[in-house]
């Protein structure tokens, strides 16, 4: 929390990270985590192709808005080279090409008393006793209207593959790979992480990482 | 650990007690035998060896440590994208934060270790009081008094 006020002070909230030219993509982005969702949604969705897919933009916004994929690809785009950092301590430069999130999250016209966005995903990244542990997680609204960030459906040039997130993974470019959610299908609009998971606004950070996650 | 820099930059300890100078780096080679032998004395200046060591931990690795550190932070790459130039990228840097972390560790054992060689009760009432016993034979300007 502390190392989330200095940064945020210190670093500006348009602020880019580092992109790199093509010739720095050394090899494909090695893929982490959920690479192969097993939920019977999922499942349904990625045997058609994720043609009947739709993100969801809700929760403290004016109007509730959905797009399909093909929407989505329609929309301006926006195409970047940049270093994804684990929390393990590996890096990979990868091309990631999405619509930016703010773009979106205007066209729902979020509503001033909200403050964070929480992305829902489809991954069942534990399962437990009591079932599946779905993956979830969250950022504040400088991070989500960053123009770094975007709804990725492509990578290195390629539509975005199931191991690496299909059909759409968020890029929080200033943030480790645990923020940079994959399989997501609805971002909510909230002003309290609390509800959600164990509270503390996303799996890893429920199973004691850091929420801020910039390190 | 700022604070205690910023004051030891003020009083002079810094420049007094710990830069080595001329005297320090030929006294090395003496110093190295004497340690090998295991004949320490006990004076009221940091010795060669311990006045290099001292100076490479505080003005060498603390430095690398916090800024390899920071080189490894997404968020401070976006403000500062010079220092992944500095240290030539994420991965590099984390290799040295790393040899750093060794050096580091390993100069905290040497460190206990030649405190409990050099007489511990002696060594801590010097740290707690300023007052230390000297070896004999120890000059008065550079005896016994803080």
């Amino acid at each position: 929390m502390l190392t989330y006020q200095v940064q945020r002070r210190l670093i500006g909230a348009q602020t880019l990270a580092r992109e790199y030219s093509p010739s720095e993509i050394r090899r494909g982005q090695r893929p982490n985590g959920s690479t192969n969702p097993s939920t019977a949604e999922y499942s349904a969705l990625r045997a058609a192709d994720f043609a009947h897919y739709k993100l969801t933009i809700k929760g403290m916004v004016e109007q509730e808005v959905s797009f399909s994929l093909a929407e989505l690809r329609n929309m301006p785009a926006r195409s970047q080279i940049t270093r994804h950092d684990c929390v393990e301590g590996w890096s990979c430069i990868a091309k990631w090409t999405g619509t930016p999130l703010g773009a979106i999250l205007d066209m729902a016209r979020v509503k001033p008393e909200a403050r964070f966005c929480v992305y829902h995903c489809y991954d069942n990244i534990q399962t437990s006793l009591a079932g599946d542990i779905l993956y979830y997680e969250s950022s504040d609204l400088i991070d989500a209207y960053h123009p770094q960030t975007i709804l990725a459906y492509g990578l290195n040039d390629q539509t975005l593959p199931v191991a690496n997130g299909a059909p759409i993974r968020v890029r929080i470019e200033r943030a480790l790979g645990y923020k940079q959610p994959k399989y997501v299908h609805t971002i909510e609009l909230v002003d309290d992480l609390s509800p959600f998971g164990q509270g503390k606004g996303g799996y890893w950070p429920d199973n004691g990482y850091d929420w801020y996650g910039g390190i | 650990m700022f604070i205690w820099f910023l004051a030891s930059f003020i009083n002079g300890h810094i420049r007094r007690d710990i830069v080595p100078r001329g005297a320090d780096i030929k006294g090395v080679p003496k110093d190295v035998a004497d340690h090998a032998r295991l004949r320490f004395h006990h004076g009221r200046t940091y010795g060669p060896l311990q006045k290099l060591s001292y100076f490479g931990v505080f003005f060498i690795l603390f430095p690398l440590i916090v800024l390899t550190g920071l080189t490894m932070s997404p968020g401070i790459n976006s403000i500062a994208p010079f220092l992944l130039d500095v240290f030539g990228g994420r991965q590099t840097a984390r290799t040295i934060h790393f040899v750093v972390m060794l050096a580091l560790v390993g100069f905290f054992i040497i460190h206990i270790v030649m405190v409990l060689a050099a007489g511990p009760l002696n060594e801590l009432r010097s740290m707690i009081t300023g007052w230390y016993r000297a070896s004999h034979g120890t000059s008065v300007s550079g005896g016994d008094k803080p």
